[in-house]
């Protein structure tokens, strides 16, 4: 009886223990999105302390992972400089939308701050999810000079709807490529490519030559690579052909660059368009041969992970914000060096993370003094040299920085030329600017991922997203890009390669 | 021959300590518990009913708007996507609990037979079951992959090819099925184990005094023991794996394309990304039908197995 007491009071002991140690853990949010982290920001990470006394609460819910960390470090150097409080709320990706939008549908005002995905801008001011900012800005004077200073091309995709502004770019995912410049720059590589396919081995200029690149690079055990023979497998290319909201992204750059859009001028579905055909097509039966076997379920993630191992060459269509991490490789891999450089053609995915305000927070102004605060130069400065992809121009185009920060900042000219093209060419798809915009970016993770499966054909695929934009639309699409102005081009220009020397 | 069911007398009943009714007193002590199932559980159901015969789509500047009578329900039965979505979750749900049926039955006949170590084996396979498939599925996913995963290392090191477990429309609801099928299976085992365990082992020993063989046994012994176990775990199982979704969302989100879009996934997706209220309740209500039906079904076997027992 006494054992069997013993054994009671041990077990209670040890679950007690295991609950302690659980609730230690503070209960931060844990990140399932699969995101790898970036350096951290610039000093150390610490947790947001409440100002000592008084001020109002802003409650600004954002994505977590590397993002939380930065924004704590923020949230304390705000909370010191204005007595307020800013509680961080890191809410895992995957799940994000909805948790906002069921926040703003019951006008709850859980949030003051609201973070949003470019494809969501439309939906998000349409519904009134977001508070229009110009009249705050207007009256904010100098203490929002530094939102002036945001590159004009994300200020279009990201902050812009029917000609007012509902939010502002805090964090660019704008896409180049990356590729291992030690292959493309070994002379024995070169000469076997030109003999090969014709012209010389160089940073691809349409899709037509990253295939072949491509194609060039994949190697089995026991081909040489730069002199040098492979033990394992080596491919040419890294695609995110799995079912995550990435597939879109690699596509539709492809289909941009042959002049196909994802909505019509008219607000009919482009994707059944020959020209979007064909860049399905590319995609499934010329790209993705020469990508990893395991391209059919990744994520950006695994792409950083293949480059990070060794296995690819070169990545297509792909964030540039993931340069500190694409950028270990040269540390991984003896020998390799990491380069980055536009991805082909005229067009690529151009957007941002936006930070809006909800009209449903009681705390507006001190919400906008936050965001004032968040795009000081001194805060885009610590944020782009801890890892923090930027979007105001005078850090993007500040060269004695990126020199001082290469494993931070090195992506930043390549980033510069692609959103300075954008501004210039003045083309912007049209789904951003159609206010089921959001629902429709997640309609073509299924069927584009259901092509680059194999499920089904490239016209197949195309078929049923053809289907769900007219569902999600009922029927023609509403294209509100008026305030885009004159100058607003309905097809992408070609990227001007020598203009930048590649 | 039936036995008088026998009454205790009045002087003692429960009830008649505390005041209340012989009749009533059952009510009371299951009133605590009915208003919490009634909260949480009936409230939306009506709710859900109640959006299934409106227009109900959150995004919209209407919101939840006029009444459409059952045109939600004939939208969703016209749903192409509907069905192909039923049609994945009927051959996970019968594939799964088939070889969950099949292999627990295995296990717990090797766990009875087992002299040593019994007891550490009968807590080994209870640990699939004690965590959480969201978790545990995103190891999976990762063990899976083409590139990195341990599946694939070990196929290759015994010379075979390489797959994409998940990748591949063909395979990927194969190993969502292989990851449920380990998860439950012990779950299946230590049900039946219990079964096994609660027939006399006298009468195995007579049997094979009169030269019965082992399938001879498990034929005529231990499955008639078991049949009511049998259909009791099918059912839970069956209702457990149709309700599939912790799985699917860690592994495959539903792909590669819809390979792996079960219903429960599909209405998710219809009523919290798109925000569909009015159709994603039309097939929740429809789903919750189809499975009372089931239900309704396979426990008047095991009701009328269990009166025929008590009439003997």
């Amino acid at each position: 009886m006494v054992r069997k007491r013993r054994k009671h009071i041990i077990a209670f002991l040890a679950a007690l223990a295991l609950v302690a140690a659980a609730c230690s853990d503070g209960g931060e949010s844990t990140d399932t999105s699969g995101e790898s982290t970036n350096t951290t920001a610039a000093g150390s990470t610490t947790a947001a302390t409440a100002a000592p006394g008084g001020g109002v609460t802003v409650r600004w819910s954002v994505i977590a992972g590397f993002y939380t960390d930065w924004a704590e470090q923020v949230a304390a150097e705000w909370e010191a400089e204005t007595g307020n409080n800013l509680e961080v709320v890191g809410i895992d990706f995957p799940v994000l939308y909805e948790n906002q939008v069921l926040e703003s549908v019951g006008d709850t005002g859980a949030y003051d701050i609201l973070t949003y995905d470019v494809g969501w801008k439309a939906e998000f001011a349409e519904s009134g999810y977001l508070l229009q900012l110009d009249d705050l800005l207007a009256g904010a004077g100098s203490a929002a000079e530094g939102l002036s200073d945001v590159h004009p091309a994300l200020l279009e995709t990201t902050s812009k709807w029917r000609g007012g502004t509902y939010g502002l770019p805090y964090y660019t995912f704008t896409m180049g490529m990356f590729y291992r410049c030690d292959l493309w720059e070994d002379p024995s590589e070169q000469a076997d490519f030109e003999a090969e396919f014709g012209y010389p081995l160089a940073v691809p200029r349409t899709y037509e030559e990253m295939a072949d690149m491509a194609d060039f690079f994949t190697r089995a055990p026991g081909d040489t690579l730069k002199g040098e023979a492979v033990a394992d497998n080596f491919y040419g290319i890294g695609l995110m052909a799995g079912r995550f909201p990435h597939v879109q992204d690699e596509i539709n750059s492809i289909a941009w660059t042959n002049g196909a859009k994802v909505i019509n001028d008219d607000g009919t579905p482009g994707v059944t368009d020959p020209g979007f055909i064909d860049a399905v097509d590319l995609y499934v039966n010329r790209l993705l041969p020469s990508a990893p076997p395991g391209a059919g379920t990744s994520a950006f993630n695994e792409v950083v992970g293949q480059m990070q191992s060794g296995l690819i060459s070169m990545t297509s269509a792909f964030y540039l914000d993931q340069y500190p991490n694409m950028i270990q490789t040269e540390e991984l891999i003896p020998g390799a060096r990491i380069c980055t450089a536009p991805s082909p053609g005229g067009h690529t995915w151009v957007g941002a993370f936006g930070l809006g305000i909800s009209p449903d927070s009681e705390n507006a102004e001190a919400a906008l003094s936050f965001l004032s605060f968040l795009f000081s130069s001194d805060s885009q400065q610590a944020f782009a040299t801890g890892g923090g992809s930027t979007t105001v121009t005078s850090i993007l185009s500040d060269d004695a920085l990126v020199a001082a920060n290469p494993l931070t900042t090195g992506h930043f000219p390549t980033l510069l030329q692609v959103l300075d093209h954008t501004a210039d060419s003045n083309f912007y798809p049209n789904y951003l600017f159609v206010p089921q915009g959001g629902k429709i970016y997640d309609e073509m993770t299924t069927w584009y991922s259901s092509a680059a499966a194999g499920e089904e054909t490239p016209q197949g695929a195309m078929a049923k997203m053809a289907e769900a934009i007219e569902r999600q639309c009922g029927g023609v699409c509403e294209i509100a890009n008026d305030a885009l102005g004159e100058g607003y081009s309905p097809t992408p220009a070609a990227f001007p390669y020598d203009q930048y020397g590649y | 021959m039936k036995r008088p069911l026998e009454h205790p007398p009045p002087s003692e009943t429960m009830g008649s300590r505390f005041g209340v009714s012989d009749r009533m007193y059952p009510y009371v002590l299951i009133a605590p518990a009915m208003i919490v199932v009634g909260f949480f559980a009936l409230y939306p159901l009506g709710y859900a009913v109640y959006l299934s015969l409106r227009f109900a789509d959150l995004t919209s500047p209407v919101g939840i708007g006029e009444f459409l009578g059952l045109q939600n329900y004939h939208f969703v039965l016209d749903d192409g996507f509907f069905w192909e979505s039923v049609r994945r979750t009927l051959v996970f749900s019968v594939a799964a609990v088939v070889i969950e049926l099949g292999l627990g039955m295995a296990i717990a006949l090797l766990l009875n037979g087992m002299r040593l170590f019994k007891g550490i084996a009968r807590s080994l396979i209870i640990l699939p079951i004690a965590v959480s498939p969201l978790a545990v599925g995103l190891i999976w996913r990762y063990m899976y992959h083409a590139d990195f995963g341990i599946f694939n290392a070990i196929v290759a090191a015994v010379g075979l090819p390489e797959q994409q477990w998940l990748g591949d429309p063909g395979l990927a609801m194969a190993s969502i099925i292989a990851f449920d099928v380990w998860q439950w299976t012990p779950f299946v085992a230590l049900i039946f184990l219990a079964g096994l365990q609660s027939v006399p082992r006298q009468v195995y020993e007579a049997a094979a005094i009169d030269g019965a063989s082992f399938w001879q046994g498990f034929r005529f012994i231990s499955y008639p023991m078991l049949s009511r176990a049998i259909i009791f775990v099918s059912l839970l199982r069956f209702i457990d794996a149709i309700r599939l979704y912790d799985s699917v969302f860690a592994l495959t989100a539903g792909g590669p394309g819809t390979a792996t879009e079960v219903l429960t996934f599909y209405i998710y997706r219809t009523g919290i990304r798109f925000f569909r209220l009015d159709t994603a309740s039309a097939m929740s209500i429809l789903f919750l039908y189809a499975t009372i039906v089931i239900s309704g079904l396979a426990l008047r076997r095991i009701m009328r197995q269990q009166t025929e027992l008590a009439e003997y």
